[in-house]
């Protein structure tokens, strides 16, 4: 694999924030195949780590991880992004699934100070209430999975793959905490504008990513190409995906907008359009599951 | 060669807040050849300097005990790098034999789910990690004494964490006596497997390199204290010197008493452990 993109003097992180179930793993296999020569890409090789795991950190902590208090991590966490930020050059994209909130000092988790540029990827919720239930192994209980997403003060452990803890919240303040972070270069890309128009939504990504390169447009194809759901499940469905959590049968199950038709009641969608209506109505995601149009105005 | 147990011990003191002339420094420790200051992220602060042994403050919104698992784990890995030997993110079993066998992985769950299986099933002690070993005889290792502690894996786990809210769990395993040096058979890297059998595999030294590299506990402050190309130079010695193997697992398999006891078969296999 090559990284024929990024300047050599760039400093900060590129955060690939998501929920969840959003396309950030989908982003990834892009990015992986677009810096591959001949547009290979291996699902258990992917670009950009989990900007939570605790090898991360440990280094600059002196500390097995696994010994500091859930406070204590998200401490730890800000000081040492910030910490690499100003020394390391070379910090590859970072995928993360927290919700970029204040800590109890005041400050966000993912500081403007550390951050080069953010790509933030949404879906409607309603889909990702779906497919986030099949991951977590909850499935057909959707309603567990709606009391996760509607809960601002919902937390992921990282129990099985030694990740510090992670606030997610509810998709709302987590989808508003990213759109809103001050001072910072970012794209929201919306998963079903990724399906309609790949070329399109990975171009507008490179360009934040890597302002002074001019994306490639035949390498954008040959990576939209080579990263079709269909060949990333043929790929988990031949081997195995390392990132597959022991309790979902499939990490790449469905990947189409719109499957909550198949699985979701009319209450369990009126819950989630109520609960989630701030973020939903930014974004142009209908109570009715539709998605209308919209442009990010706020978008660099 | 003394151990390394013997080094840490409370002084009374109260911790610097800061070390004159560090050689490497992050918001949470310092280190110089003088002497390493750790500070939490919550406020405590710990200092080990050698002859010195350990000073600690706990902030006041924690447990008095706060920092004694953070004494056994970084501030005995400071003492080891302080004195010369290098601290490996490892489980070490104590065989039958009176030798160790040091039990890593990528991943902490597997080491310790395979150094709990082979105390379990055999009844040998375990000790927790790291344990530190000498580059120069790598048949020589010190364990910090405390039984061994698991990462927790499960919301359900029932095992009391090691320090308040911490993800790391007691156990009352049989621990290895941290108070003298033990001999060292090798080490062995578990992984999970993609085949159907087992396999019990040497390490070469590149690979050998590899492994070691990767189970050093807190690189960054070791390289602060020794300097970049003497820790290239233990990275390659341990390699050359310490028999490693790879136990690959069968596919799909944890770490269990059916496992423990093929792993222990094929050491045997390869002579005395």
């Amino acid at each position: 694999m090559t990284n024929n993109t990024r300047p050599a003097t760039q400093k900060g992180f590129t955060w690939l924030a998501s929920y969840p179930k959003s396309g950030n793993t989908w982003f990834r296999a892009f990015l992986t195949a677009y810096g591959h020569k001949e547009g290979d890409v291996d699902i258990n090789r992917l670009a950009a780590r989990h900007g939570a795991r605790e090898g991360l950190f440990e280094r600059y902590l002196a500390i097995d991880g696994s010994l500091l208090s859930e406070a204590e991590t998200f401490i730890a966490r800000r000081e040492i992004y910030l910490l690499l930020a100003e020394t390391n050059t070379t910090t590859a994209p970072q995928k993360v699934h927290d919700a970029n909130l204040p800590l109890a000092n005041g400050k966000l988790l993912f500081p403007p100070e550390a951050t080069h540029a953010t790509i933030h990827l949404v879906r409607h919720p309603f889909d990702v209430t779906v497919s986030y239930a099949y991951h977590l192994g909850l499935a057909p209980n959707f309603d567990k999975c709606i009391d996760y997403m509607c809960n601002p003060e919902f937390k992921v452990d990282g129990l099985i793959f030694s990740q510090m803890p992670q606030v997610q919240s509810d998709w709302s303040t987590h989808t508003l905490s990213w759109m809103d972070m001050p001072d910072t270069r970012r794209v929201t890309l919306r998963y079903e504008d990724m399906l309609a128009d790949g070329v399109h939504a990975f171009e507008r990504a490179l360009r934040v990513m890597y302002p002074e390169v001019e994306p490639d447009r035949a390498r954008i194809e040959r990576a939209v190409e080579a990263t079709s759901f269909g060949k990333l499940q043929a790929q988990e469905a031949a081997g195995n995906f390392r990132e597959r959590p022991p309790k979902a049968e499939a990490f790449f199950r469905s990947g189409k907008a719109g499957d909550w038709q198949e699985h979701l009641t009319p209450a369990q969608c009126a819950r989630l359009a109520e609960a989630l209506a701030p973020a939903m109505e930014r974004l142009g995601y209908g109570p009715d599951g539709s998605v209308g149009p919209w442009i990010d105005t706020s978008s660099v | 060669m003394e151990p390394i147990l013997n080094l840490i011990a409370e002084s009374g003191q109260v911790p610097p807040t800061q070390l004159e002339d560090p050689s490497e420094s992050t918001p949470f420790f310092e280190v110089g050849p003088q002497g390493f200051l750790l500070r939490t992220p919550s406020g405590g602060r710990l200092h080990y300097a050698p002859g010195q042994g350990i000073s600690i403050a706990t902030p006041p919104d924690r447990p008095s005990d706060d920092l004694a698992p953070i004494v056994r784990t970084s501030g005995f890995a400071a003492a080891g790098w302080l004195d010369g030997r290098v601290p490996l993110w490892a489980n070490a079993v104590r065989l039958d034999t009176g030798r160790l066998v040091l039990i890593a992985s990528d991943r902490d769950d597997v080491h310790e789910a395979m150094a709990a299986a082979l105390s379990d099933a055999f009844g040998f002690a375990v000790s927790d990690a790291p344990v530190v070993i000498d580059p120069e005889d790598p048949s020589r290792v010190c364990t910090n004494g405390q039984p061994m502690t698991i990462r927790r894996t499960t919301k359900e786990a029932t095992e009391p964490p090691v320090r308040e809210g911490s993800r790391r769990l007691r156990t009352d395993r049989p621990a290895i006596d941290g108070t003298v040096v033990h001999p060292c058979a090798g080490l062995v890297c578990v992984e999970e497997g993609t085949a159907a059998q087992s396999k019990l595999s040497r390490v070469g030294l590149m690979n050998g390199i590899s492994e070691i590299k990767k189970h050093i506990f807190m690189p960054l402050a070791g390289t602060a204290i020794w300097g970049a190309e003497t820790i290239e130079a233990a990275h390659m010695v341990l390699s050359s010197n310490l028999p490693m193997l790879r136990y690959s697992m069968p596919a799909g398999r944890k770490p269990d008493a059916e496992l423990a006891a093929d792993l222990l078969d094929k050491l045997k296999s390869l002579g005395k452990p």
